[in-house]
């Protein structure tokens, strides 16, 4: 028998038994889309920590310079050396960003109210303003007003300040020796940010930061590199790192968060350096990240249970409704092999119909859960992209999910496929 | 040719009257009558903070300071919640003591003090002649006094504020004070409202520090946040050497 005679009668028998099949394409439908909705939602929580991360601290792999001296500040002094040395290492970064901050030693002032800041950036908008205009802003907007003068504050830091764009505000920062240091700076645009790294924090020019810092024009405190393929960065921080090892006093590679603050927390003098990969700063909520994916698998787990044990019960019974039928094609001389042949392809077509529509019913299911605003939640914020639910939809989850779903619901159904096929047909045509 | 005479005459008296005061000597005085290099100090503050809109908070605490070892305690006696909280100054170096987490972590001269507009750094020994110099100065009134007022610039990067004015009053006391950023913003005013002598020493009773940033109006006009600190029952008498030490913090706090 051919193999297209097959398949058209395994459609044509699909089509005939059609109704007694609705249950078991519903149960598979069901679950590859509660399946499917779970883990591109969880992957679309994870990129958005990623993304958040990627745009507060602006790389991929960083150098980040810390100078002990009279008082510990975040400063690079060689960034051209540094530079020197990721071009001769063989890097190619789709984009480099020098950025200089002053880390929980600034205030903003605005009609009498003081906002503490935890990070003051000093960027280059010449660098950054493509990524600034892919931000949301909910006041003014990302444009080269910035370089006159300008400062993006974030939401909280507007609301508390009760500062408007084009207002005038006053930042007050330590210099690298602890001197008060102040500028006036006009709001040209509030940033919608409540994830988790950018809470108070505000973005001004780096020459002005350098200035008022008391850092020399060229300073910044840390290089990030980014990078068009990311998968690999740690391979490409220990490249880094050999590179500048023999030039500068690095830290010891770093693993993950607490270890960074170990390091620069220890005890030394004067320059030190460290390289580390973006993961590292991510590596605080690395755990949450964790305990969302255990949740999702046991999701995952539980939605294949339901759906072995379903479609255990009303395959089977469908096969026993279907014997008689079976035992007839058998008498007028289809081979048992061919027989199972069918209803595999049955199967497949049936398979094949439920992801289908199961890719629409997640896709139901997420754009649904979007529409909701859970910045209410606390904490939840950071893995939400403008304060809802992204789900991330790639080709290597969906293929995964259909895979684990065909190799768990193949065994089920081919095993009593198996068994009819092969039955005694005088008893199989008595059923 | 009598105009011109004139005008020579007073450049000159102004010149010689300006080479006449050595302003670096008066700041030397005005350290020299509060600090205490050849004794302890002991006494207690009272620092109550006025935030517009907010109201007033008050904080109790004792100071014992040693100018010549360059340390300070300071134990805070009230509000209840902050009761044996401490600071340990010894050198360049501050501590600062909670009993409830029972941890010492270290704090900074620049650091406010209790979340009040006072720093640190004005409970210590004052180092204006050491710190700063004069760039000009001039003769004003300030209210009943008659004042020298200084501008002084810092001669070193290590001061909080790198820029003052300061009041100086014929008996050598600072009764007033401005300090300013690096880019001259104003942002403290301080006024010294009156001194009560011990041995030979001056120590303040009543001090005002005015935030000039923070503030919020009320009524239609601007009211700056203040802290006024109250100082009573100063001495000099000598402290144990045990005073000044991270076992006294505890032992006080139990």
């Amino acid at each position: 028998m051919k193999i297209g005679y097959k398949i058209l009668l395994s459609i044509k028998y699909l089509a005939g038994h059609f109704r007694r099949y609705i249950f078991l394409l519903v149960v598979l439908c069901f679950s590859f889309a509660v399946i499917t909705a779970t883990t591109t939602i969880v992957e679309g929580m994870t990129e958005n920590v990623f993304l958040a991360a990627e745009n507060h601290y602006a790389g991929h792999v960083f150098v980040l310079g810390y100078e002990k001296d009279k008082r510990s500040v975040l400063r690079i002094t060689d960034s051209d050396t540094i530079l020197n040395v990721v071009k001769n290492a063989g890097f190619k970064p789709a984009k480099t960003v020098l950025r200089t901050l002053s880390y929980n030693d600034a205030s903003l002032y605005f009609s009498g109210v003081s906002v503490k800041q935890k990070y003051v950036y000093g960027i280059d908008w010449q660098v950054e303003q493509d990524d600034f205009k892919k931000l949301t802003f909910i006041d003014g907007e990302a444009s080269d007003d910035f370089n006159n003068n300008g400062i993006f504050i974030s939401e909280p830091v507007a609301h508390n300040l009760q500062a408007r764009v084009n207002d005038d505000v006053l930042l007050e920062v330590q210099t690298k020796t602890g001197q008060k240091n102040t500028l006036k700076f006009i709001v040209r645009g509030i940033i919608r940010d409540s994830s988790i790294f950018g809470f108070f924090k505000c973005f001004v020019s780096r020459t002005s930061l350098n200035m008022l810092l008391g850092y020399d024009e060229s300073d910044c405190s840390s290089i990030g590199l980014f990078f068009k393929k990311n998968d690999d960065l740690f391979e490409k921080t220990d490249i880094l790192y050999t590179a500048l090892e023999n030039i500068f006093s690095l830290g010891d590679p770093i693993k993950n968060r607490e270890d960074f603050t170990e390091q620069i927390r220890a005890d030394f003098s004067g320059f030190r350096y460290f390289v580390f990969p973006l993961s590292v700063y991510i590596s605080q909520v690395s755990d949450l990240l964790t305990a969302m994916k255990f949740i999702s698998y046991f999701l995952y787990v539980l939605m294949i249970i339901i759906a072995i044990s379903s479609l255990t019960v009303t395959y089977r019974l469908i096969l026993y409704e279907r014997s008689r039928e079976i035992g007839t094609v058998r008498v007028l001389g289809m081979q048992s092999w061919n027989t199972q042949i069918v209803l595999v392809f049955e199967s497949v077509f049936l398979f094949l119909v439920a992801v289908i529509a199961g890719l629409f019913l997640s896709l139901l299911f997420t754009w649904i859960l979007s529409m909701f605003s859970y910045e209410s939640i606390p904490g939840f914020d950071l893995f939400l992209r403008k304060g809802k639910l992204t789900a991330s939809y790639t080709p290597g989850i969906i293929f995964t999910n259909i895979l684990i779903l065909l190799l768990t619901v193949l065994p089920v159904v081919w095993i009593p496929m198996f068994n009819i096929s092969r039955a005694d047909i005088v008893n199989t045509l008595r059923k | 040719m009598k105009r011109f005479f004139i005008i020579i005459v007073l450049i000159l008296s102004g010149c010689v009257f300006g080479y006449a005061q050595d302003f670096k000597a008066m700041l030397v005085t005005a350290d020299a009558l509060v600090n205490f290099p050849d004794s302890d100090f002991s006494a207690e503050y009272t620092i109550a903070r006025e935030v517009p809109k907010q109201g007033l908070t008050s904080t109790s605490c004792v100071i014992f300071r040693r100018d010549v070892e360059k340390k300070y305690v300071i134990i805070v006696t009230e509000p209840k919640i902050n009761k044996g909280q401490g600071y340990l100054k010894i050198g360049d170096t501050i501590w600062f003591y909670d009993p409830e987490s029972r941890r010492f972590n270290t704090s900074s001269s620049r650091e406010r003090f209790q979340n009040s507009n006072a720093r640190n750094a004005d409970f210590t020994e004052s180092t204006l002649a050491r710190d700063y110099d004069v760039v000009k100065g001039e003769k004003v009134m300030l209210g009943k006094y008659d004042c020298w007022l200084l501008h002084l610039k810092a001669n070193n990067d290590e001061v909080a504020y790198p820029v003052m004015k300061i009041w100086i009053s014929d008996d050598g006391l600072v009764r007033k004070a401005e300090d300013y950023s690096l880019s001259n913003q104003l942002l403290r005013t301080t006024a010294v409202y009156g001194y009560q002598k011990v041995g030979t020493k001056y120590v303040p009773t009543k001090v005002l520090f005015l935030d000039n940033l923070a503030g919020a109006m009320v009524e239609g006009k601007f009211v700056h946040e203040k802290t006024q600190v109250t100082i009573t029952k100063p001495s000099l008498k000598k402290l144990p050497d045990s005073v000044f030490s991270k076992t006294f913090l505890e032992s006080t706090s139990r």
